[in-house]
């Protein structure tokens, strides 16, 4: 580095020597320092048209390679734009690092012209966070910055850089070079292993409750060595599918509140419940006191503060969970009987995909997409009914091929993560399944897509209504409908085409092995547009603080 | 039942106002703080009496146990650790349900009911 160069270059060359390729921003005043100095910087830069759509695309980033998204915005309205995505990111617990610009020193606290505190508005949804308020610290600071989020449980971490302090010359610094020593949790203690052992030795129903977080501590391989050898039946949270490819017998669907029935049934039969990178979210839980009532609790977590906070626990494992896993890989004779049970409930209760009628029957094309598809196609959603039909139908082989907002349940998610996981996977085919409501959250990043002519594809599936709180004001408010139809939405197809982007329609049930052809194989972006009855509801349903034993199985098709 | 955690905390921007959030926003009220800073000026030592918040039933207190754990979390923490060690009532019940400080286990009844 020369010796004297301004911060905001200094940050960019700590961009550069953490191996960042792509970043994304919207630039505004207190930034400007820094996007002059990204002009000729190694990394690119995607000009997204929301700052929203920067932060959730840095998330589609990360969660797409687990590697550390970036988003840059400027002060003010730039970062509270970022908000939902920095929540987004801390909810998933998906590595990003925001940069945010900042009003200069002197101006910070008397109100100046886009002045926003978003340290503190930002303090309970990062993981960490620095102000920086000397051009000095900026090297300690990337290089924290990164390393923070992406190390543990991963998170989102905010880097404000006030404007004075991006322009203020750095003076012979270095740039500290990449610590990825102790990157690794540490390995959790022989006791805990021991006594986790004892309990799966001495039990007879065990069932295996798999999260997301065996995914993003890359033990994946460790845990299908663990489920090979012991043979346990699984279900999987939200962010856990795919941990276990979905064709595998052991894999009983995911479990929850629109889990399947023999997931559910064999929660609550179960004497161990092995928790494994989940944390006991109420979507998957149900009634928390009647979850999984005769079973002990044997929960594996990089995360100390989630084990024993929702659910006693028997036996609770903290560290690295490949360590953990290696170490409790050995076979369970005696459980051959429980199996045996879950697997006839696997049997009793699977899902009949021949609806009657002429019309787009989404589970079924869900299931056809996702048997066409290859295992370099990456679906993202957005929030709602199709994200459920998506996790129950669409069949994943591995975690990182399914993008979805869990936690945080943002609609809008699915564009913008499209675009970041497109370009962090070019390999890779990135297909978006949103709904009608979600899709015009950020529909702005269209143009984003035929700027760069970013090959993704969406799927709209467009009920003209908001259809999972239709839904539930058809269940729970009485049939009440208050503010969900969206019988004035644009014509989808023709929106696509004013944004340069191709698109088509599919209007029954016979267009739709045609459109899976063109999502799967034509070039660059494309948008079909995707007709479906507004009454469509998702099942099975756990209502709202009930217990996952009292499952609503409404559709007339289904056992 | 209250605790007094005890706070070993870098004197880093935010430190005090994160931790409070920490506590505060988490399922604990805070009754009480003191916060001194330490003679070279880089830590605070900090002191924070809790209870846990009493959400509306069907909602159970957050266990006290966790708590530590949860603070160590931030990067500005040092060190916490409860003043005094927990008194067993506030153990968390055995087989089953959630936590339901002060009352005995829930029998489970081993029966699941399905409704169709």
């Amino acid at each position: 580095m020369p010796a004297e160069v301004p911060g905001a270059s200094v940050v960019c060359r700590a961009l550069e020597a953490e191996g960042v390729d792509t970043i994304f921003g919207y630039p505004g005043g207190a930034i400007m320092p820094f996007y002059d100095a990204i002009v000729g910087a190694k990394f690119k830069h995607i000009l997204v048209r929301h700052e929203q759509g920067a932060a959730l695309a840095a998330g589609g980033y990360a969660r797409a390679t687990g590697k550390v998204g970036v988003c840059v915005a400027t002060s003010g309205p730039g970062t509270t734009n970022l908000v939902t995505g920095i929540a987004d990111a801390f909810m998933d617990s998906a590595p990003i690092v925001a940069i945010t610009g900042q009003v200069r020193t002197f101006l910070m606290g008397t109100d100046a012209f886009q002045e926003i505190d978003i340290f503190g508005i930002t303090l309970p949804i990062v993981k960490h966070s620095f102000l920086v308020r000397r051009v000095d610290d900026i090297p300690r600071v990337m290089r924290d910055a990164f390393r923070i989020a992406r190390t543990g449980r991963p998170g989102p971490v905010l880097v404000d850089i006030p404007r004075d302090v991006q322009e203020a010359e750095a003076k012979h610094l270095k740039l500290l070079p990449r610590n990825l020593d102790e990157e690794r949790p540490p390995a959790p203690s022989p006791e805990s292993i021991e006594k986790a052992a004892r309990l799966l030795a001495e039990s007879r129903k065990p069932i295996l409750y798999v999260g997301g977080g065996v995914g993003m501590a890359n033990a994946i391989e460790e845990f299908r060595g663990f489920v090979k050898a012991a043979r346990i039946p699984l279900v999987h949270t939200l962010k856990g599918l795919g941990t276990l490819p979905y064709d595998d017998p052991l894999f009983l669907g995911m479990l929850g509140m629109h889990g399947f029935k023999q997931s559910n049934l064999a929660v609550q039969e179960c004497d161990v419940l092995v928790c494994i990178g989940a944390r006991f979210d109420d979507r998957a839980t149900g009634k928390l006191a009647e979850f999984a009532p005769n079973a002990k609790v044997i929960h594996m977590d990089a995360d100390p503060s989630e084990v024993g906070k929702l659910r006693r626990t028997e036996a609770g494992i903290v560290g690295d969970l490949r360590v953990a896993l290696r170490e409790l890989t050995r076979p369970l004779p005696q459980i051959a009987e429980w199996r045996e049970q879950c697997l006839k409930y696997k049997r009793d209760y699977a899902w009949n995909y021949n609806a009657p009628g002429d019309g787009v029957y989404v589970p079924a094309m869900l299931k056809e997409l996702g048997d066409r598809a290859d295992e370099k196609t990456i679906i993202t959603c957005d929030v709602g009914q199709h994200q459920m039909w998506v996790a129950q139908h669409y069949g994943f082989r591995r975690p990182e091929l399914h993008l979805t907002s869990g936690g945080s349940g943002t609609m809008g998610f699915g564009l913008p993560a499209a675009i970041g996981a497109q370009l962090a996977r070019p390999d890779c085919r990135v297909i978006c399944v949103s709904g009608d409501g979600s899709i015009m959250m950020n529909i702005q990043e269209l143009a984003t897509l035929k700027r760069y002519n970013i090959p993704v594809k969406i799927l709209l599936v467009d009920n003209q209504a908001l259809g999972m709180v239709r839904q539930w004001q058809e269940l729970f408010f009485a049939k009440k409908y208050s503010e969900i139809d969206l019988w004035d939405n644009p014509d989808f197809v023709k929106v696509a085409e004013a944004f340069g982007i191709p698109a088509f329609f599919v209007r029954e049930r016979k267009d739709v092995p045609r459109a899976i052809d063109r999502l799967l194989n034509e070039r660059g972006p494309l948008l079909a547009h995707v007709w479906i009855e507004q009454a469509a509801n998702v099942w099975p349903l756990v209502p709202p603080a009930m217990s996952n034993a009292q499952m609503m199985l409404l559709d007339k098709n289904q056992k | 039942m209250s605790a007094t955690l005890r706070v070993r905390l870098k004197h880093d921007e935010g430190a005090l106002v994160r931790l409070l959030g920490q506590v505060g926003r988490r399922g604990y009220d805070v009754l009480g703080v003191t916060a001194r800073l330490s003679a070279d000026g880089k830590c605070f030592d900090v002191t924070v009496e809790v209870e846990p918040f009493i959400p509306l039933p069907p909602g159970k207190p957050r266990p006290l146990e966790v708590l530590p754990a949860l603070v160590r979390k931030l990067l500005d923490v040092e060190s916490a650790e409860f003043a005094e060690a927990l008194r067993p009532a506030a153990q968390p019940p055995g087989n089953g349900g959630s936590h339901e400080a002060g009352k005995p286990a829930a029998k489970p009844t081993g029966e699941v009911k399905w409704e169709e």
